[in-house]
């Protein structure tokens, strides 16, 4: 679905990690060797991932980044009337952490508060939704909190997940502006088997086997469906839009592991330069690993005039925006 | 892609010391494992523009099993 919100802009993103760095070898102690741990890190990009401890979750991680915006940008919490979170692990099940985020923030009672339920493509969501409440008028200044600790649905066993997923959140302002956002929208429910945490919630797994509870991933099934249609949805926003790939100054993607972005610029025909694998000592952090390419200090010198952020993977699901950062206050990330 | 192309690939893909010939079995390669199956898709679908399915991936015996899966 394409479609574009005009009268906002992305004028301030934020992000935070965890202090607790571990290298995979050490991380997965007993599940992999030091050569596999090599041959892994070759292939996924992986060699470090940033771990919250067990009493950190996606809530304190974007509360830091939040936290980070007021600190260090003339933007007050009164100005804020949305609050937006995205994320696979929130605090609850009930009640909504967007709404632990407005108290803790401090932020005020007459605002709308919402929790969206998305992974790897959830930033572009969260800047769709936050976009629309201010293009409508409903909103002058929304607060967009995205980010996930994936870490903790890994199991220690499970050497396809263990090996890639670390933690990260990330705050964003959205307020009335003079830009225009252009999206494309694509959705594959009949694929949610490949990447899911069955008996999460409600819907019982009657299977068996060690990893019930814990995320599982088909690694072949996203392969193919990440090479057929992340590329696809691309091309067809800049055809729509009559925008030529050569004008795109950068390609911040989903960093799911260095295998696929490798694939993808080839796919895509894009040099390393322009979508670049940044995650290496991070780890794959789903919905934050967007704004941290943003925030990457080698992005940082980049023009950021017309950048297509991409969301793929749970859902399944491929989720693209093309924004102008030209003129985005992008802080440094912090550590928690 | 030809044959030798083919087994130039396959070498960076399992990332091996032993020598891959269009016979070596895949049972012999102790790279052969999960994450090769995935280099191995992404490798294939960049070169070639093909998607493989995964069930024919792990049903393959030898190198040539995948060589064909390629042409097919």
């Amino acid at each position: 679905m394409i479609t574009k919100i005009k009268n906002v802009e992305i004028s301030v993103i934020s992000t935070a990690f965890p202090k607790r760095q571990e290298s995979v070898f050490e991380y997965c102690d007993g599940l992999v060797t030091e050569r596999e741990a090599m041959r892994l890190a070759k292939n996924t990009g992986f060699e470090r991932l940033r771990i919250s401890d067990d009493g950190v979750t996606t809530c304190d991680l974007c509360l830091a980044a939040a936290e980070n915006i007021f600190r260090n940008v003339d933007v007050k919490c009164e100005d804020i009337d949305g609050i937006i979170f995205v994320s696979q692990t929130p605090d609850y099940i009930l009640p909504a952490t967007s709404h632990l985020l407005q108290a803790k923030l401090g932020l005020n009672n007459d605002i709308i508060a919402i929790d969206i339920n998305q992974g790897c493509s959830g930033y572009i969501y969260g800047v769709n939704v936050a976009s629309m409440l201010v293009s409508t008028g409903q909103c002058d200044t929304v607060l967009l909190c995205v980010g996930d600790t994936i870490s903790k649905l890994t199991n220690k066993n499970d050497r396809s997940t263990r090996t890639i997923f670390g933690d990260a959140g990330s705050a964003t302002i959205i307020k009335k502006g003079d830009k225009e956002l252009k999206f494309n929208f694509s959705t594959f429910g009949e694929k949610y088997n490949s990447i899911i945490v069955n008996n999460s919630s409600h819907r019982k797994y009657l299977g068996g086997g060690d990893f019930v509870g814990y995320l599982t991933l088909n690694g072949m099934e996203i392969m193919n469906f990440t090479l057929d249609e992340v590329p696809s949805n691309i091309e067809e926003l800049l055809k729509y839009f009559k925008i030529n790939k050569d004008d795109i100054d950068l390609f911040a993607m989903h960093q799911a592991n260095k295998l696929i972005l490798k694939s993808l610029c080839e796919r895509l025909g894009v040099n390393d330069e322009k979508l670049s694998f940044i995650a290496k000592s991070i780890g794959n952090t789903s919905s934050a690993s967007i704004p941290l390419v943003i925030s990457d200090v080698n992005v940082k010198n980049k023009i950021l005039k017309n950048v297509m952020m991409c969301g793929f993977g749970v859902g399944l699901s491929v989720a693209t925006v093309l924004a102008d950062l030209s003129g985005t206050i992008i802080l440094e990330t912090v550590s928690v | 892609m030809n044959k030798e192309l083919f087994i130039e690939k396959m070498t960076e893909v399992l990332d091996c010391e032993q020598e891959i010939t269009m016979d070596t079995l895949l049972q012999d390669i102790e790279e052969w494992d999960s994450l090769s199956f995935v280099s191995f898709l992404a490798m294939v679908n960049v070169n070639t523009g093909k998607k493989i399915e995964p069930m024919k991936v792990r049903e393959a015996q030898c190198i040539d099993d995948l060589f064909k899966l390629t042409i097919e």
